[in-house]
This record gives structure tokens, C-alpha cells and sequence, in this order.
């Protein structure tokens, strides 16, 4: 008896191992690390809905030693398909992808700017999230050029993984406030609420060499940024949103000043160089922190609403080539001090006009300050901050400074002794 | 199952605080992961956490007058009490409808659940296997009875509520405080609507007195039910908000189940991605003890209802009921917004009125009898 029964749950071990319907092993899976989506060439969108899909897969053999990896040719990992939208083209590839596709690893969505310029972006990206493997984490990433170019030009510095570049770009992009961060999550949030815009990170194929125009560290837009070698792939400014729809675009300067009025992001790491208030050929390079969250007060009045804004800002300064002694000198301090303050409030203020002007909306999510005024969302959506209410406001703009080292080394040399 | 083995052989059948709270924290709180999210959230945006403390607000007064009822009465369970009070033929029509509400509830809600874990995370496998399996394992746990189903529900408990906070703490990182402004949502008028209309959240308070025999007594009953009836709101009431700050007003409630959603958006920094996994386990281990407890009280009332002293015998069919019945609705939306919603129209006015109804026949009952 006993015997039988061992036998029978053994024949049922065996049922088990078999695994169920959802079982699959990690080699039959291709995980998609950058979806890319573009107008098809010859389909008028119009008519018939269409997208040009490219999926770069991951390469896992790279990391096996003595199994060849990067010398393999890198287009064989990135195709491109036309399908009628982004998770059916997962099966019509494997009509010559092996593995089963998957997005659930998928760090990017790439888009070329003329999808993003159109009403279907949102319809394919809005609805794909049915799809249960389309994550809200994944960041949006807008192109100059079509999506598939940039990411088959896309070839990252030695033993970095395709993945790993993703991830290390961005996080550290967002982390210099060059780009903001732009996840589906946050499109849908500010898409849905209607009240604001949305800012993508804005992204291009450069030219292997660029190097006429030069002008201050962040003034640049994606493409243009000069150098020399490298990927040619660059990541700086952003693409802005609004009702999912694209509209325009900030530079590096504009993104850093939309990211230091919004309480939603995360800038750590943000150098910035300004000129030299006692000597103006000379520029003082300064690490820029925020020091707490920008305080934004939005006051209800007769007409447009008045918005006051604080902006409490710490400066490292890290660089004086002048060889002006700011350490030891508190007049010189104050001097640079509201030389800053001027000079960043002119960037916020420039921003803030061009934003009520041009895109008639703001990115900096300050409907988050509105809302409070109102008990419910029906009076708040009346209201209508983003149509209504913020083109028209009055913005008072407040910078605080302080100045809070000066590196590690507090003196500078005095040139004319040296040049003695 | 060391306790359920040795320690309360002495007192067969009787479970004490600890288990009896966790029971029914897991029957509650994960109201706050299904279908009842996506309900709320459409009616109330993000003022839906307000309409967990209005409905608990709302039915509270049912809860404390029946349990002063359960106290005057000791050893009998609710059902007992009813026909007490008003009579055989009356207490089998009261018994009766409050089973069938809690068969076609049980049926409803465990296919919601079904439909969540093929949504989410095994698309190809077909529904009624996964049903079969998913109903097979309650009925196991339900079967070893209730002192087991309380020691496992205390035993995994601690798991769970690391689990979870583990989740809100990062969470944190996408939250925003500003959105839970407007503060009332869709209107004052409309969250206090919703909060009389989703008061059978809390119906499990009830039925749950139907086991008050067997809790070891008075005292660890209230104590157990009131502390775990605040728990529950408590932790309800984050998860909302956490839906609500991480996804906005507006999206929120387009999101079919906010819980899974969440669980895929946290990161534990930038390389340990994807671990929703982590969280579907100790998800589905209360699931699993909830539908348990579930149909341990179907079939018991059941038992009751019809006169069957080993109720325990019942529980294979009535869970097989439960899967047909289960099988009906075509999709989750038919499922919740049809059914469950019709369940709900009538079976709040039940908790809401039996209990100081009851409480006023025995009053009258006990004035006429000097």
C-alpha cells in the first residue's frame, strides 16, 4: 500500500515539473531594453493607425567570458517592424525572433519627435499600459530624429551593457537636472489632471564631431552639445508636453530652471557657471543645490491669481579663474552672492514668461499649490488652472542664496605676485 | 501548526486575541488590493480614503450594539440569538439570506481575485484551472478548521505587515502630499454618499459573529474585533492615500487594480527592479486565509441554516458551488460592477438595521418577561 502511494505522488511530482502555462525559462525569453516607436514611412496615420516599432534586445552573452559579445555585428540585437501598434508588434517579431519578447525589462521608450508631435503618441502610449509587461517606471525619451536611428547609432563606451547605459545615462542625466525625469507614470498623472506639462527627456543624434557654437555649459539643445569622440548619442533639454501632445522645446538651461521650481524633482548634482561679478571676462564655477523645497504660494484675488515663489539656494563655490579671493572677503561674498541672485532670476523669469506666453501652461507641476485652495474637483477643474488661471497670474519670483563653501581650497593665488 | 496541534487541544475550537485579530485584519484590509479600489477611486477620486473612515464611522454603532447583544447572550453565535429573539421560521429566513449573501460574495470576490492574478501575473493559464487551484487550497485550510486557520493567519502576520510597510516606505520616493488636495474629492455630498453605499466593507464584522462561541471569550472577542476593526482602517486608509499621492486623482481610478500597479512602480534603488514577486507572496498567503475563513462561514452557515451539526462535512460542496457560481460572470467588470454592486445595494441595510433591531425585540422580550 505504502509502496503504491509512494509511487503515485511521484507520478504527480512528475505532473509538477512540468511547470504550468506561465512557466518560462530565461532562455526562451528576449527582454527588450529600448522600445523605440516612429511614423511609418508610407501610412497616412490619419487613415490608418500604424507605428514603426524598433525593439533593442539585451544581450546576455556578454557577460560570459570568452563567449563573443561585443565583437558580434550589435544591428542583430535591434530590429524594426511596422505594426499596428507596440505589443502586437511583439509576436509578428518573432516571425524571426526566437524568444518569446518580453517588455518587462524595457528601461525606454524612445519616440522621434514627429510622432510625439501628433495626437496618436498618447493613444498608443496611454493604451499600451493595458498590456500588463509595459511598466509606468519605463522613461520617455524624445528624439530629433527617428527613433530606430537613434537607437541603432546609440553605441556606448566599452563593457558597458546596453541596459546598464540606459540606466546610468539617465539616472545621472536627471541627477545634473540636464534632462528631467520622464516616466509613463508621470505622463499619465499630468496627462489625466490636465492642469500641466508634461517634460520628456529630449534626446539626439549628434555629430561625431561638433564644434563651432559654444556657449555656456547648459544653454545647449539635444544635438548641438560640442565635442569631440564619444557616443554620439546625447541626452540634454527636454521635449514639453501638453495634453499629450508635444509642443515645444526647453534647452539644458530651461530644463535645470523648470526642475528647480518644481518640488517634484530630484536634482543633486547640478554645476553651473556664472560670470565673475568683479572681473566679467572670468566665469565662477558653483555647485547648485536646493536647499529645501521652493515654496510656492498661489493666492486667489480678483482676476488672474498672484503666484509667489521662494527659491532657497545653497552654492558651492568650486572654481574662480579671475583669482578673485571671495573666501576671505564678505563684501566680495555679497557682491557675488546678488550677482547670482540676479543672474538665476532672470534665467526663472524668462522661463516663467516664455511658459505663460508660448505654451500657455507651466511645467513645473504648480497646480499642486492650487489645488489646496479648493474643496472639490469639480470646483477646482471649473476653475481650470492651466487654461484660465496661470497664463494670466502674476509670478513673483524670490531667490534666496547662500553661499555655503568654497571648496577645498579657500585662497587663490595672487597672479601679480606670481607674475613677478 | 504547533498551536492548533497541542496548545488549544485543552480548549478545543476556541482561538484567542492575537489570532482572532489578524483573522480578521486580513478579511478586511485587503479590500484595499482589489476591485473595491478601482470602485471607490471612480466615485470619490482621491478623497476615497475618507470614505473608509465615513463607512467604518457609518456602521460602527451596528457593530458596538451587536456586540453588546453577543455579550448578554455568551455562548450562542449570532444566528443562535436570532432565533431567540424571533422565533424559528424568522431566523431561518434571516439565516438564509445572509447565506446566500455570503455564497454569492464568496464567489464573486474569489473570482475577482482569480481574475487579478491572470491579469497580472499568469496571462496563459486558463481561468478555471487557476480558480480550481487557487479554491482548492482555501478549502484545504478550511478544512483543518478554524483554530488552525486563526494560528496561520497570527503566524503569517508579522510577514505581512513587513511586507507591507516595506512597500509604503517606497512608495514614499513617488508620493506627493500636494495630491491629496482637493481635499474632498468629488464633493463633501458625494464622499458621504459612498460612504453610506460601501459601508459592507466592514460586513465581515458580522459574520464574523457567527463564530463568537468559539473565541475564547467575551472580553478577547471585543477586544480582538475593535482593535482590529481600527487596524484595518488604519492600514487601509495608508495603502489609499499611497494610491492616490503615487498615481494622482485622475489616473487613479483608470487603473483596473492600483495594489498591482504599485507593487510594479517601487524600486529598491536603481539596480533591484521587478519585485513585485516579492510582494504577489505574502499577498496571496492572506488571500488564501481569507477565502478560507470565507468559506469556513458559508458552509457554517449553511450548517445552520439547515440543521447540519457537522457543518465541516459541507465545506467540499459548498466550495464547489462556490467555483460554479463563481464561473458565471464573463469578465471581472461584469463580475464587480454588476454583481458585487447589486450584493452591496441590499446587504448594507441588512448590518445596518438587524443589529438595533435585534437588540430592540430582546429588550422588549425582556421588559414583557419582568
Amino acid at each position: 500500500m505504502r509502496a503504491i502511494k509512494l509511487l503515485l505522488l511521484c507520478m504527480g511530482i512528475v505532473c509538477l515539473l512540468a511547470g504550468c502555462w506561465d512557466r518560462k525559462e530565461l532562455e526562451q525569453m528576449s527582454y527588450t531594453i529600448a522600445i523605440g516607436l516612429d511614423i511609418p514611412d508610407h501610412i497616412d496615420l490619419n487613415e490608418k493607425q500604424a507605428v514603426d516599432v524598433t525593439f533593442q534586445f539585451a544581450n546576455p552573452k556578454l557577460n560570459i567570458k570568452g563567449a563573443p559579445g561585443q565583437e558580434e555585428d550589435p544591428e542583430r540585437n535591434i530590429v524594426t517592424l511596422t505594426a499596428p501598434d507596440f505589443v502586437t508588434a511583439k509576436n509578428m517579431a518573432n516571425s524571426f525572433v526566437t524568444r518569446q519578447i518580453s517588455f518587462s525589462h524595457a528601461k525606454v521608450i524612445v519616440v522621434s519627435e514627429e510622432l510625439a508631435r501628433t495626437d496618436h503618441f498618447y493613444r498608443f502610449i496611454g493604451s499600451a499600459l493595458k498590456e500588463r509587461e509595459v511598466r509606468r517606471e519605463t522613461n520617455i525619451i524624445v528624439t530629433n530624429e527617428k527613433a530606430s536611428e537613434f537607437i541603432k547609432k546609440n553605441k556606448p563606451e566599452s563593457q558597458i551593457r546596453v541596459h546598464k547605459f540606459y540606466q546610468f545615462i539617465i539616472d545621472r542625466s536627471i541627477e545634473t537636472g540636464l534632462v528631467p525625469e520622464s516616466t509613463i507614470n508621470r505622463l499619465l498623472a499630468i496627462t489625466d489632471g490636465d492642469a500641466d506639462l508634461f517634460l520628456a527627456m529630449n534626446g539626439s543624434v549628434g555629430k561625431k564631431n561638433n564644434g563651432d557654437t559654444f556657449k555656456e555649459e547648459d544653454q545647449y539643445l539635444a544635438g548641438s552639445v560640442p565635442k569631440k569622440g564619444g557616443n554620439m548619442v546625447q541626452l540634454i533639454g527636454s521635449a514639453v508636453f501638453k495634453e499629450g501632445k508635444m509642443i515645444g522645446k526647453l534647452t539644458g538651461e530651461e530644463t535645470r530652471g523648470a526642475l528647480l521650481l518644481d518640488n517634484t524633482s530630484r536634482i543633486e548634482d547640478m554645476y553651473v557657471s556664472y560670470q565673475d561679478p568683479l572681473n566679467e571676462k572670468y566665469m565662477v564655477a558653483c555647485r547648485v543645490k536646493k536647499k529645501t523645497a521652493t515654496k510656492v504660494k498661489v493666492k486667489l484675488r480678483k482676476g488672474p491669481p498672484l503666484i509667489n515663489v521662494t527659491v532657497p539656494i545653497e552654492i558651492e563655490v568650486l572654481s574662480t579663474p579671475s583669482m578673485e579671493n571671495y573666501a576671505e572677503d564678505l563684501a566680495k561674498q555679497s557682491i557675488l552672492k546678488k550677482k547670482i541672485e540676479s543672474e538665476l532670476k532672470e534665467n526663472l523669469v524668462a522661463l516663467v514668461k516664455r511658459t505663460q506666453e508660448e505654451f500657455k501652461s507651466e511645467p513645473f507641476y504648480w497646480s499642486l499649490y492650487a489645488r489646496p485652495l479648493f474643496s472639490s474637483t469639480k470646483e477646482y477643474e471649473k476653475w481650470d488652472w492651466t487654461n484660465k488661471n496661470y497664463p494670466f497670474a502674476t509670478v513673483n519670483i524670490k531667490i534666496d542664496v547662500e553661499i555655503v563653501g568654497f571648496g577645498k581650497q579657500m585662497k587663490e593665488s595672487e597672479m601679480e605676485k606670481v607674475r613677478d | 501548526m504547533k498551536i492548533g496541534g497541542s496548545l488549544v487541544k485543552v480548549e478545543k475550537d476556541l482561538i484567542g486575541i492575537k489570532e482572532f485579530f489578524s483573522v480578521i485584519v486580513f478579511m478586511i484590509s485587503t479590500k484595499a488590493t482589489d476591485m473595491t479600489t478601482t470602485k471607490l477611486f471612480e466615485d470619490t477620486f482621491n478623497a476615497a480614503w475618507m470614505v473608509i473612515i465615513g463607512s467604518f464611522v457609518i456602521i460602527l454603532p451596528s457593530i458596538i450594539v451587536l456586540n453588546l447583544v453577543l455579550k448578554k447572550h455568551q455562548t450562542k453565535n449570532l444566528l443562535e440569538i436570532l432565533q431567540l429573539a424571533m422565533g424559528r421560521q424568522v431566523a431561518f429566513g434571516i439565516g438564509f439570506i445572509l447565506f446566500l449573501f455570503l455564497l454569492v460574495n464568496t464567489s464573486v470576490e474569489s473570482r475577482s481575485y482569480a481574475d487579478q492574478l491572470i491579469t497580472m501575473n499568469f496571462p496563459k493559464t486558463p481561468l478555471f484551472i487557476l480558480y480550481f487551484a487557487f479554491l482548492l487550497f482555501c478549502l484545504w485550510g478550511a478544512k483543518k478548521g478554524w483554530e488552525s486557520l486563526g494560528s496561520v493567519a497570527w503566524m503569517i502576520f508579522p510577514y505581512v505587515t513587513i511586507a507591507l510597510g516595506i512597500l509604503v516606505f517606497l512608495l514614499a520616493k513617488d508620493a506627493y502630499l500636494n495630491r491629496i488636495f482637493p481635499l474632498f474629492g468629488s464633493g463633501k455630498w458625494e464622499v458621504a454618499k459612498a460612504s453610506f453605499n460601501y459601508v459592507t466593507i466592514y460586513a465581515e464584522a458580522f459574520y464574523i459573529a457567527m463564530l463568537y462561541p468559539f473565541v475564547k471569550d467575551h472580553k478577547t472577542y471585543t477586544r480582538g474585533l475593535f482593535g482590529s476593526l481600527g487596524y484595518t482602517v488604519l492600514m487601509m486608509m495608508i495603502l489609499y492615500l499611497c494610491y492616490t499621492l503615487v498615481f494622482d486623482y485622475r489616473s487613479v481610478g483608470k487603473i483596473t487594480y492600483p495594489f498591482n500597479e504599485a507593487t510594479r512602480l517601487v524600486t529598491i534603488g536603481r539596480v533591484i527592479t521587478n519585485i513585485e514577486t516579492f510582494f504577489l507572496t505574502f499577498w496571496l498567503l492572506v488571500i488564501i486565509v481569507k477565502f478560507a475563513v470565507y468559506l469556513y462561514l458559508v458552509s457554517m452557515l449553511f450548517g445552520f441554516v439547515f440543521n447540519i451539526k457537522e457543518f465541516e462535512h459541507t465545506l467540499i460542496p459548498i466550495t464547489i458551488l462556490v467555483l460554479l457560481l463563481g464561473m458565471i460572470p464573463t469578465n471581472q467588470i461584469d463580475n464587480i460592477f454588476i454583481f458585487k454592486e447589486k450584493i452591496m445595494m441590499f446587504s448594507k441595510y441588512i448590518f445596518l438595521l438587524l443589529p438595533p433591531f435585534l437588540w430592540l425585540i430582546l429588550k422588549v422580550k425582556a421588559v414583557r418577561n419582568g
